[in-house]
């Protein structure tokens, strides 16, 4: 066989086998498309986007689907070129019933803890969150009626959540 | 000219160093060939050398010839594509590894290990994103497991994990399921679900999108 079709043939091999490793090794060229398979693996499909958080090469992302009441916390990393998923993805239903609902997800890979918070009524003008180990802190910028934080090398912690609205009156209290 | 300078300078013309030591090789046994064949006539080695070499003609010429057929661009290009192959040998192993795994659990029934199989159910249930197949029930140390494997669709998630699809619920709604335990593999996942075994041997299989199937264990024949 020449050259040129020696060549021709490697280079299709080549194809092939980036294209099995690319497809099969899950990376992806869009972090949407890459989270999006993650949420349909717990058979999550339509969500809208609401709020990220990153860390060094790691993100979380918040996603909701308003109409079955559902949230996302979906973990993903970037490598270069691509991103994977990672960093433990949940999904939640979300608790129409109580003024206020609370998530939160903790992975060591993505380095540290994330509080996310839904109010339920929209007299709910800040969320202050005191966990157990004393340190606190305020949730004030809604997305959507969530509102989050990122706090880093903070290990995950149970606290107590309180709801005000803008008078400061406490409208609801949960324990997570 | 000598030989060994003859084939320097026709060599030297080659771009492609890789192809060198080849050429000088095969125009070196070229011009044994012709030597011998004068000697065969009776010439001496050392007089058939010279003609053998002014026959051939101008070395700078012959190796500007050669360079043409053996173009330098693709012989680099053939030898980078040989490297990469090589260096994609051991991902390609690796997942053609976990490929031949991975199909092995999805399309070969589920067992438990240690747990005597007492009924065979092979059902299958298509939801949008996935097909469940029903496989066994099992039952070791007083406990009942249903195992399963899902599979699913086609380019509908690369992410290579999967969650369970189902519950086991009784005919009043009450959830008969324990722990569970699942692999997750590139194309769904496999595993078993233990249950509390219902009085009236019917389990309800509630899955991700509200669909409820029906597995009447006294119709598949258990008491």
């Amino acid at each position: 066989m020449n050259r040129v079709r020696k060549l021709i043939l490697n280079t299709l091999v080549i194809i092939c086998s980036l294209f099995l490793i690319y497809y099969f090794g899950g990376f992806y060229i869009s972090k949407e498309t890459c989270d999006l398979h993650t949420m349909r693996s717990f058979y999550v499909n339509e969500t809208t986007y609401i709020m990220e958080f990153s860390n060094n090469n790691y993100t979380k992302t918040i996603y909701a689907n308003p109409e079955e009441k559902t949230m996302s916390i979906v973990g993903s990393k970037r490598m270069g070129f691509w991103h994977q998923t990672a960093s433990s993805s949940t999904g939640h239903k979300i608790d129409m019933n109580n003024k206020l609902d609370t998530f939160g997800s903790y992975s060591r890979d993505f380095g540290g803890m994330i509080t996310v918070v839904y109010r339920n009524d929209s007299a709910i003008d800040k969320v202050e969150v005191c966990y157990d180990d004393g340190f606190c802190v305020v949730l004030d910028d809604w997305k959507q009626d969530f509102a989050g934080v990122f706090i880093k090398d903070k290990m995950w912690q149970n606290g107590i959540y309180k709801a005000y609205d803008n008078q400061g009156n406490l409208i609801a209290e949960i324990s997570y | 000219m000598k030989r060994e300078e003859f084939l320097q300078l026709i060599t030297k013309q080659i771009q492609y160093v890789f192809d060198r030591k080849d050429i000088e090789e095969e125009l070196n046994q070229h011009i044994e060939d012709s030597i011998l064949d004068m000697v065969d006539d009776g010439i001496q080695y050392l007089e058939a050398e010279k003609i053998a070499i002014q026959q051939m003609g101008n070395p700078v010429e012959i190796g500007k010839q050669l360079n043409k057929e053996h173009h330098p661009l693709v012989g680099y290009l053939l030898l980078l594509s040989k490297i990469v192959i090589c260096l994609l040998i051991i991902p390609m192993i690796l997942i053609g590894i976990i490929l031949v795994r991975d199909m092995y659990y999805v399309f070969t029934p589920t067992t438990v290990s240690g747990a005597e199989t007492i009924l065979k159910i092979h059902e299958q249930v298509d939801i949008p994103t996935h097909r469940i197949m029903i496989d066994n029930l099992c039952y070791k140390d007083d406990t009942y497991y249903l195992t399963y494997r899902s599979l699913k669709n086609f380019g509908y998630s690369r992410t290579g994990w999967d969650t369970d699809s189902f519950d086991i619920v009784d005919v009043t709604g009450e959830f008969l399921m324990g722990s569970s335990f699942r692999d997750s593999n590139l194309f769904g996942g496999a595993g078993y679900a233990i249950f509390k075994m219902p009085e009236d041997r019917v389990l309800y299989l509630r899955f991700q999108n509200e669909k409820l199937v029906v597995i009447d264990l006294l119709e598949y024949g258990y008491e």
